[in-house]
């Protein structure tokens, strides 16, 4: 009697293990010579980071529409297999299934600095080429792998583009030395925000800033309330605010230092939340003089950056509104570069493309919004470009650096009530 | 001074979690059903307050009218279909009943309308009303004001009302309510119905100073827990404390010890309440937390 | 007369479920053989290791009737224990895996024994709070853990260190996991601890009349079930190379050990094995198919099953097969 039990419950292990194994859609496999070339897409599509990640794949949709719409890549089909990978364990399935399963053998992603420092381990481990077009920790150049590329800036990039912008531009605005000068760095304590921030600390030691005039606090992003760190940051009566967020903490930052009444001299973000039209949908008025370093965005000097509005023109066409925010611009730029690297190589070998990205040597504005490409020993590209960008009341709109700026920054940021009063 | 701006903007910070947890008192104190999925309520309820607010232009405070009614009518339906059935299983079996509702409404937000913040663009968001050099958020003073005429109110209904009366008597000896000849099974869906009202007004309040995002619930979710076992069980005016205690610890550890340690506090104050006085602060029924619900 | 016969009978029982067990592992022993794609052996590994971890928590939340929703903690303990002993000492990560466990069963002990006081939900929420706390700490203590960055290991294939290139040896591993759960948790329910632990969670008050000390056995079970689920978390190291508290000390993963033992059959041996066979595949599965077009269905999916078994299946897919032979053989005996 129990035996049949135990049988029925065999057939059902059975049953589904048998679903393990043909599991999954038949997907094309990138083949090396013929039919359509295939690339691994790995991005958080679902999730905390779905937002951001979705906007990261349709940055590189539109680079392949646009590539198959003139001939494809070496005169074949692009297509790629989009994985969706909430989290890190399943960053590690998706990108064994892409590789293992579907053969891919050239893979991006990730916009989450988590997921690509899985995917890019995996892709190590089958020595499959993996490029990173959106996620800053820079962990993830520093594991000697071979054929991993990042495209984008990173968060050393970041943090001290932030300390640069503040001591080069803001600090003589207000006639205040380095030395002199208090500052507070505000951050979601992620991968994301750490990093940044201590980057930005490390290049305002060098800079000159005295250790006990820079003031930490971390902070959770999925905070309900973060009053605690306005008041905490008002008590120190800073020059600068330095804040590394999301877009939740970004609008609850600001929306708690009007009611708080805060307002620092100079507020500058780091990416995230900083430069999304959500949060000034949000915030409103309030976001004006409020600045951000991150990726090339949308209101840059057009007469000196190259494939802005065309891009936004695309991104138009194809998703009806306006890009969410710079992420869609940077993977196409990512994407960019890679397939001029492959071009360059000819195949999908993964010694071919190395010897292909490591000889690159593009300058700043080869590509759309001002992105070049080279690559150093880390394959990390070092005319990947920041802009420094500040909020009017509409729109986000490049400050600095000079190449990119169409206004000057405004410097110190008026008072709440002035703002609102616009 | 900057200590009194911290108390009040814990004071007002607790008004918040006040609101949001009276109805999770109600439930769990008469139904006895921990409601895993109080937070996702929540969440849908702030949905819809935004679609409210952007497809007919309905002023959150406005869609009070709204909200209440559309979600004492989801309560009550959720207890008929979703728990009375299971009504006599152990407790556990009812956890996991409505931790399969909050994985299916989060799911479900995220389905139809994906991961994107929402929020409703008011012109008083983030009004203040400034006393010297202190400011007070003027949508938390609204939620601070409801939450303590929330409280009141169902006080008053709970001890002077028939209705009320028969409540209390559910929530305190079930069998012998039954005995009295109270029919328990439409009390039960009255209170999971009231309790669900008042998420639904929570959600009104809370849209004009917040964004919702299908998890926003796990947030506010396992906030109201902590409230609702400090406040203790059923109790309304103890859920309002509650919550008040709750938004001033956050508030003082965040401003005076680490901001990275604030919901550790409230944490251990909740575990020290499990293991010292689990009936919370001021208990209605005995202390059935010892003897298994 | 009848004792003989409720020896035979007995004796008949453990043989059925022995020969299945036998058979279960000649299978999974044999599986990788046939299937060698390295997909589908990672989808068995995390079949495995949910089985795993599934039945660690089903010795205190099955057996012992006592819901906890915060193994996580155990399984973030010795997933930690192992990274960072192995980053800062470089001790083996075989060590580093029994340490963990060891760690997470003293703690499982520590702030469960106050706790044993309450009943029910409130247990669960303590346990809840207990797991939150120390995932928010993890985040804190930055200079030990990282914080929420995390601790990734260097990819350094060999024994010693635990990793390897392939995925046959972590399958074979967690297999060997999965089993020890499964040997560990048939060998409670055919000994006098499993039947104190039954007598516990049927009638708490009855069975301490009785004069059975449930303090002391709720002690042992949850710290057995601490031990087994940190070994799980010490594999999942492992397994990525790659761990932050989201992923690690997230309450969904609370969840999840409690729901596939739930939905396969919470105190029974085979249960956990169950509801992770079919639980981990569909939840990837959907997600790769569905991925981009329909976020989230997996999980709608996932809590309308855990809903629809736990009120029509309470005792899980296993209790249902069970009650449904019982059925069919008392209409084939009265006919």
């Amino acid at each position: 009697m129990k035996k049949k039990i135990y049988f029925l419950i065999s057939v059902i292990l059975i049953l589904s293990l048998a679903l393990t194994g043909c599991g999954g859609g038949g997907a094309d496999t990138g083949n090396d010579s013929e039919g359509p070339v295939v690339f691994g897409a790995i991005f958080p599509l679902t999730g905390p980071n779905a937002l951001l990640g979705d906007e990261s794949l349709r940055g590189a949709q539109i680079m392949v529409d646009e590539l198959n719409a003139n001939g494809g890549l070496w005169g074949r089909e692009v297509v790629l297999n989009v994985a969706d990978a909430p989290d890190a364990t399943a960053a590690q399935t998706e990108a064994e299934r892409l590789i293992t399963k579907d053969g891919v053998k050239i893979m991006f992603g990730a916009y989450s600095s988590a997921i690509a420092n899985v995917a890019s381990d995996v892709c190590a481990r089958y020595e499959v080429p993996y490029f990173e077009f959106g996620g800053i920790g820079t962990d993830i150049m520093r594991k000697g792998y071979p054929y991993v590329w990042r495209t984008c800036a990173d968060a050393f990039g970041f943090g001290t583009g932030q300390a640069q912008y503040v001591t080069e531009i803001c600090l003589p605005a207000l006639g205040i030395e380095p030395a002199d000068a208090k500052v507070v760095l505000a951050y979601e304590d992620s991968l994301y925000g750490t990093s940044v921030s201590e980057a930005c600390q490390e290049a305002l030691l060098e800079f000159g800033y005295k250790p006990e005039n820079i003031k930490n606090i971390p902070y959770a992003a999925t905070s309900v309330d973060l009053s605690s760190v306005i008041l905490d940051a008002k008590s120190f009566n800073p020059d600068a605010f330095f804040t590394v967020s999301y877009v939740n903490d970004q609008i609850l930052l600001a929306r708690q230092a009007e009611e708080l009444n805060f307002q620092p001299p100079v507020w500058i973000g780091a990416g995230g939340g900083m430069s999304m039209t959500p949060t000034l949908e949000a915030v409103g008025n309030g976001m004006y003089g409020l600045t951000g370093i991150d990726f090339p965005q949308y209101e840059v000097d057009k007469e000196k950056i190259n494939g802005v509005d065309e891009f936004v023109a695309k991104y138009e066409e194809k998703y009806g509104a306006f890009p969410r925010s710079g992420h869609s611009m940077t993977n196409y730029a990512g994407m960019q570069i890679m397939i001029d690297i492959l071009e360059e190589a000819g195949s999908m070998d993964k010694d071919e493309i190395k010897a292909a990205a490591t000889a690159m040597d593009k300058p700043f504005n080869t590509y759309i919004g001002g992105w070049g490409a080279k690559f150093d020993e880390t394959g990390q590209n070092v005319n990947a470009p920041l802009v420094v960008g500040m909020w009017t009341t509409e729109k986000l709109v490049a400050v600095w650096p000079e190449e990119f700026a169409i206004t000057e920054p405004v410097i110190p940021i008026p008072s709440w009530s002035d703002k609102r009063a616009m | 001074m900057y200590l009194m701006q911290v108390l009040i903007s814990g004071l007002m910070l607790g008004g918040i979690y006040a609101m949001v947890s009276m109805g999770l008192t109600m439930i769990f104190g008469v139904v006895r059903v921990i409601n895993f999925a109080h937070g996702e309520f929540l969440m849908i309820a702030m949905y819809l307050v935004y679609w409210l607010n952007v497809l007919l232009g309905m002023d959150p405070y406005v869609s009070i009218l709204i909200t209440v009614p559309v979600f004492f009518v989801f309560g009550v339906f959720v207890q008929r279909i979703l728990i009375q059935p299971i009504q006599e299983s152990p407790a556990t079996i009812k956890i996991f009943s409505t931790l399969g509702l909050g994985l299916v409404l989060s799911n479900l937000a995220l389905m139809l309308w994906d991961a994107d913040y929402r929020s409703v663009k008011v012109s008083y968001s983030t009004a203040v009303i400034n006393i010297s050099e202190l400011s007070i958020s003027v949508p938390r003073l609204i939620a601070f004001i409801f939450a303590l005429l929330v409280a009141v109110f169902m006080y008053s209904f709970l001890t002077k009302t028939d209705l009320g009366k028969q409540i209390r008597a559910v929530s305190q000896n079930r069998q012998a309510a039954l005995l009295m000849g109270i029919n328990v099974r439409k009390i039960y869906m009255i209170a999971f119905g009231i309790g669900s009202a008042l998420v639904g007004l929570a959600a009104s309040l809370l849209m004009p100073m917040y964004f919702v995002y299908p998890s926003i619930g796990l947030l506010f979710g396992l906030i109201a827990f902590v409230v609702v076992v400090l406040g203790g069980l059923g109790n309304m005016y103890g859920a309002f404390l509650g919550g008040l205690i709750i938004g001033l610890v956050e508030a003082i550890a965040g401003a005076y010890i680490d901001p990275a340690l604030k919901e550790v506090f409230y944490f251990i104050i909740f575990i020290l309440i499990l293991l010292l006085k689990p009936s919370g602060l001021i208990s209605m029924g005995r202390g059935s937390e010892e003897v298994g619900l | 007369m009848t004792n003989l016969t409720n020896t035979i009978s007995k004796k008949n029982k453990h043989f059925s479920m022995n020969v299945f067990i036998l058979v279960l592992a000649i299978i999974g022993a044999v599986l990788p053989l046939i299937w060698d794609n390295p997909y589908t052996m990672q989808i068995l590994i995390l079949i495995f290791l949910y089985a795993a971890a599934a039945g660690a928590w089903n010795i205190i939340g099955g057996y012992a009737g006592q819901v906890s929703l915060g193994h996580v903690a155990f399984f973030g303990l010795g997933a930690y224990t192992t990274a960072l002993l192995y980053n800062f000492f470089g001790i083996s990560p075989w060590i580093g895996m029994i340490l963990g466990g060891i760690l997470a069963a003293v703690v499982a002990g520590l702030i469960s024994y106050p706790c044993f006081r309450l009943r029910g939900p409130f247990f669960t929420l303590a346990t809840l709070a207990f797991a939150e706390v120390l995932r928010l700490l993890s985040i804190w203590a930055r200079p030990l853990t990282g914080g929420q960055v995390g601790v990734t290991i260097l990819f350094n294939p060999g024994f010693k260190n635990f990793q390897f290139f392939g995925k046959t040896p972590y399958y074979y591993i967690a297999l060997i996991l999965m089993f020890l759960v499964l040997i560990v948790s048939i060998w409670i329910e055919r000994s006098k601890f499993g039947y104190y632990l039954t007598a516990l969670k049927e009638d708490h008050d009855a069975s301490e009349a009785l004069g059975i000390n449930t303090a002391k056995y709720k002690l042992y079970a949850i710290a057995i079930s601490g031990f087994l689920t940190g070994l799980c978390g010490a594999f999942y190291t492992q397994l990525l190379l790659f761990i932050e508290p989201l992923s690690v000390f997230t309450s969904h993963l609370s969840n999840q050990f409690a729901m596939i033992a739930v939905v396969g059959g919470a105190g029974t041996a085979v249960g956990p094995i169950l509801g992770s066979v079919i639980i981990t595949p569909l939840n990837e599965l959907l997600r790769g198919a569905l991925g981009g077009d329909f976020q989230g269905l997996n999980f709608v999916i996932f809590g309308a099953i855990l809903i629809l078994v736990v009120t029509f299946m309470p005792n899980g897919l296993v209790g249902f097969f069970k009650d449904m032979k019982a059925k069919i053989n008392h209409r084939s005996e009265s006919k």
